[in-house]
């Protein structure tokens, strides 16, 4: 994935959709934006991006596909439909039979069967969602970065705590 | 002469104050003591540019479009109200 | 027709029996949610229905932009007639029902009868179903919520439902949005939670998954992103609603002098910055939430941290609920507003009706006229909590002073007497709102001539906060009409913002959006009968251009008000309590200022072509705008 114009080629690209679960309202405008990018409806139920509200405090997540290395969905398809290529798992539509297989296996449920063709759909991380989500709580990062923004983070924390050891 | 300045919504939070006096040597305009509160505070000039505008100023609860704009005066004892530009309800 | 559901569900739950109507037969002339709600509503009940009978109609309409990306396409629209005013009632809500209603293939449902065991109705993918709700009678919205959910099994179910005061026959009941993402928007005046109490209607439930397809897709998404853009680059939309929602209006009609307090009695509260947007962003606030396809989020989701309510999470109030829940009774304190809101929600009571009659109680306290030991020892001084909590819960089962409260404050007027009346703030028996008349003309000209009473949202004109001068001679006839004190182009003004309205709450969109929250008025030029006559164009492939988008909105005034004089309302209903008439604030922004209503009036009723003595519409503006049917029956003048 190329964040910002910086490809590290020594790394494998890991391409996820993260949300901030503060920011995101629930208001479900990247679930409009999915199915209208993909098939020209506004439908929810077409989306490949779910919204899940938890109440006491409220917190809203929405959810995608994750792309996984080792994606259970892939394995557990009987006719072989399910790939990873360029760090994200595709579905070949012409192979899919709508089993459901992959649903039940993907841990994260974000894998569903399109209510008109059947056939297992998941996000391609086309990236509209991002561009269009009102509060900007979706972002498309590299998962190595924001291990890595973590480990500064975390240092920065203990900086801190300890100024006169960094000092000297 | 002792004016009372209030700052409301988001107003609020770029002067890390709710309202404050702001004591003057003379009478003035209220042009000018906008202008004297932007300088104090840079941030607030998107929210409340007489020039340019949008903006809504109330000079003891009345706008200043409907006093005498930016000319309007100024004295001992005053309220002035900084608001978000935005309508009521 | 694109966008549409395509048919209206109607139910009759006397029969149990169902029917179609197909959408065509309202879509052109009247768009859908209110007007189509005015439309049945004018047909199906007139001045011999009793409101608690089997013979009221209740509508529930989304709009033809609900369920697409239109930005705060997210309304659900209620009509029937009001059992508080006993005239014509609507009320209107957010959240996430609305498009729902269309993924299961409906643009409205109209409920006709009485059920003769407590149900709900069950609406899902074309088919409906009456289901039984004994199971949930007498529990609360939240709580009945929850229970359908779990029991149906869908997780992702739309409700509105009403609690023990709808149930009660309440006159100040709500209906309250549950279900999943539960957010307690209220569709709550005018009674309509008595109505579905009365057809022992719990809820509607409805979850669907067709999908919605517009006429021209990509010109409709152009549309989309311009307004998207628009949105983004206001302050107003951009910034003010999603920090503060409408809370922010505390302190700043505050400074206007024109914040609600004991019962109407002062334009300034004493505690207002303790409950005041600011101080519910630093010490309550946990996140901002969104309706359906919102870009504003201006709902509010708070957490007590510590106190007496330690331990709540859930809905924040809003400005209504926190000016009439809070100045108007005197409570400066933030925890006790919010866990009146969530009362007021769980029993289905609209805090604005809810709060003028507490605040009526406690002004007759104040004066003597009601005393202690007749209130059964309650202790009704300004600014008791904890009274406030109990009068809700008393409203909410017809208990003690509760039981009078809860007719509304003109009819607990009558039955109190002792002139009382003079203190019943309240236009056609409808309670006012937190922003007081004595610091806004316009608004308080379209709280008079709204159809279903005192009003906030009838016309809502911020162009008297936000308008420049030279834009009121422009547009409305008169710098004045810029003036927040201003007579002249008042009436103008209201007319053009009620057909504004009206449009909205017909096309489903959400007013936040496209009219409030602006810093300008060119904004709302941009958003009004200009986007949105595009938008429903480029969806539905109705061509409409705005005049043709505006006068529907004044065809649908219209019709309202024909409803309202066949019930027998005239010039002399359109009034005010004499309170704003007669007695100016003797200190705060507004001090010193009465209204002044009749040339506004007056005005009003030349730019509507009404008979300037009656208010009646005339016979030409009937034809004109294609109401002939309506001309007989309400002798228009001519």
């Amino acid at each position: 994935m190329e964040e910002e114009g910086r490809i590290i080629k020594r790394r494998v690209p890991r391409p996820l959709l993260v949300v901030d679960p503060k920011k995101c309202t629930g208001c479900r405008y990247c679930q409009l934006i999915c199915s209208y990018c993909h098939d020209k409806v506004f439908s929810p139920a077409r989306a490949r991006i779910e919204v899940v509200r938890i109440e006491s405090p409220a917190l809203d997540y929405a959810l995608a596909c994750r792309h996984c290395y080792d994606a259970p969905c892939a394995k557990s398809c009987p006719v072989e439909a399910i790939r990873r290529a360029h760090g994200i798992v595709i579905v070949d539509k012409e192979k899919c039979i709508g089993c459901g297989e992959c649903v039940k296996a993907c841990p994260f449920g974000a894998m569903k069967l399109h209510p008109d063709t059947g056939k297992a759909i998941n996000c391609d991380l086309c990236g509209l969602c991002v561009k269009y989500c009102p509060p900007v709580a979706l972002k498309i990062v590299d998962i190595n970065d924001v291990a890595i923004e973590k480990n500064f983070s975390e240092a920065e924390k203990l900086a801190k705590l300890y100024p006169k050891a960094i000092v000297g | 002469m002792k004016v009372n300045v209030k700052y409301i919504g988001q107003l609020s939070y770029i002067t890390k104050k709710k309202s404050e006096t702001f004591d003057l040597e003379n009478e003035t305009r209220i042009g000018p003591l906008i202008e004297l509160i932007i300088n104090k505070y840079p941030s607030l000039r998107e929210y409340v540019d007489l020039k340019r505008g949008p903006s809504i100023v109330l000079l003891n609860g009345q706008r200043i479009e409907f006093l005498e704009g930016e000319n309007s005066m100024v004295k001992d004892g005053d309220e002035i109200t900084l608001l978000p530009p935005l309508g009521g309800g | 027709m694109k966008a549409y559901a395509g048919k209206i569900l109607e139910v009759d739950l006397t029969t149990r029996k169902f029917s179609h109507i197909d959408t065509k037969k309202y879509a052109k002339d009247f768009l859908g949610g209110r007007g189509l709600g005015v439309k049945v509503l004018y047909d199906s009940v007139g001045p011999q229905t009793n409101p608690f009978s089997g013979n009221n109609v209740l509508i529930c309409s989304n709009g033809p932009l609900s369920g697409t990306s239109a930005p705060g396409s997210s309304r659900t629209h209620f009509t029937f007639k009001s059992p508080l005013t006993g005239i014509y009632g609507y009320s209107n809500a957010g959240g996430h029902f609305a498009a729902e209603l269309k993924y299961a293939g409906f643009d409205a449902i109209v409920v006709k009868g009485k059920s003769e065991k407590p149900c709900y109705l069950y609406v899902h993918d074309d088919v409906a179903e009456i289901k039984d709700a004994s199971a949930y009678w007498g529990e609360t919205t939240f709580s009945a919520g929850d229970k359908i959910m779990k029991d149906l099994g869908e997780r992702y179910a739309q409700i509105f439902a009403i609690g023990q005061a709808g149930e009660n026959l309440v006159r100040i009941s709500s209906i309250i949005s549950v279900g999943n993402f539960t957010e307690g928007k209220a569709a709550a005046r005018c009674g309509g939670g008595a109505v579905m109490g009365s057809k022992k209607l719990k809820a509607i439930v409805t979850i669907g998954t067709k999908p919605v397809e517009v006429a021209e897709p990509e010109k409709f998404q152009a549309e989309v992103d311009d307004m998207i853009e628009t949105l983004k680059s206001d302050k107003g939309s951009a910034e003010t609603a999603p920090m503060f929602g409408t809370s922010f209006l505390v302190r700043s009609l505050g400074a206007n002098g024109a914040l609600v307090t004991h019962n109407f009695q002062l334009g300034k509260f004493e505690f207002e910055e303790a409950i005041s947007g600011e101080e519910m962003r630093e010490k309550y606030l946990w996140k901002a939430q969104g309706c359906y396809g919102c870009w504003n989020r201006c709902c509010r989701y708070v957490v007590i941290r510590s106190g007496p309510f330690k331990g709540f999470a859930g809905k924040g109030p809003e400005f209504e609920t926190l000016s009439m829940m809070g100045s108007n009774v005197g409570v400066g304190r933030l925890d006790a507003i919010i866990k009146a809101n969530e009362l007021a929600d769980a029993y289905g009571i609209d805090t604005i009706s809810g709060g003028s009659v507490i605040g009526f109680a406690m002004e007759l306290y104040q004066r003597g006229i009601l005393t202690k030991e007749e209130v059964g020892g309650l202790d009704l001084r300004w600014g008791n909590y904890e009274t406030v909590l109990e009068l809700i819960r008393q409203i909410a089962f017809k208990e003690g002073l509760g039981k009078i409260l809860g007719e509304g404050v003109k009819i607990a007027s009558e039955i109190i007497g002792r002139g009382s009346e003079k203190y019943a703030m309240h236009t056609k028996g409808l309670e006012h709102i937190g922003g007081d008349p004595r610091g806004q003309t316009g608004f308080t000209l379209g709280y008079v001539t709204a159809p279903r009473g005192a009003d906030h949202l009838g016309a809502l004109p911020v162009f008297e906060y936000i308008g420049k001068p030279e834009e009121g001679i422009k547009f409305f006839g008169s710098a004045e009409a810029a003036n927040r004190f201003g007579v002249k182009g008042k009436g103008r003004l209201v007319k053009w913002q009620e057909e504004l309205m009206a449009i909205e709450d017909s096309l489903g969109t959400c007013k936040t959006h496209y009219s409030h929250f602006s810093s300008t008025f060119t904004k709302i030029l941009k958003l009004g009968f200009e986007k949105q006559s595009r938008l429903f164009s480029l969806a539905t492939g109705i061509e409409l251009s705005p005049s043709q988008l505006q006068k529907i909105g004044e065809r649908i005034v219209n019709l309202e008000r024909a409803f309202n004089v066949r019930e027998g309302i005239t010039r002399k209903d359109d009034s005010l309590p004499e309170r704003f008439l007669k007695e100016p604030f003797k200190e705060g922004g507004s001090a010193g200022r009465v209204v002044n209503l009749e040339p506004m009036l007056d005005e009003y009723y030349e730019a509507r072509n009404w008979d300037i003595r009656t208010g009646i519409p005339k016979r030409e503006k009937l034809l004109e705008l294609g109401l002939d049917f309506v001309v007989d029956e309400i002798r228009a003048p001519a």
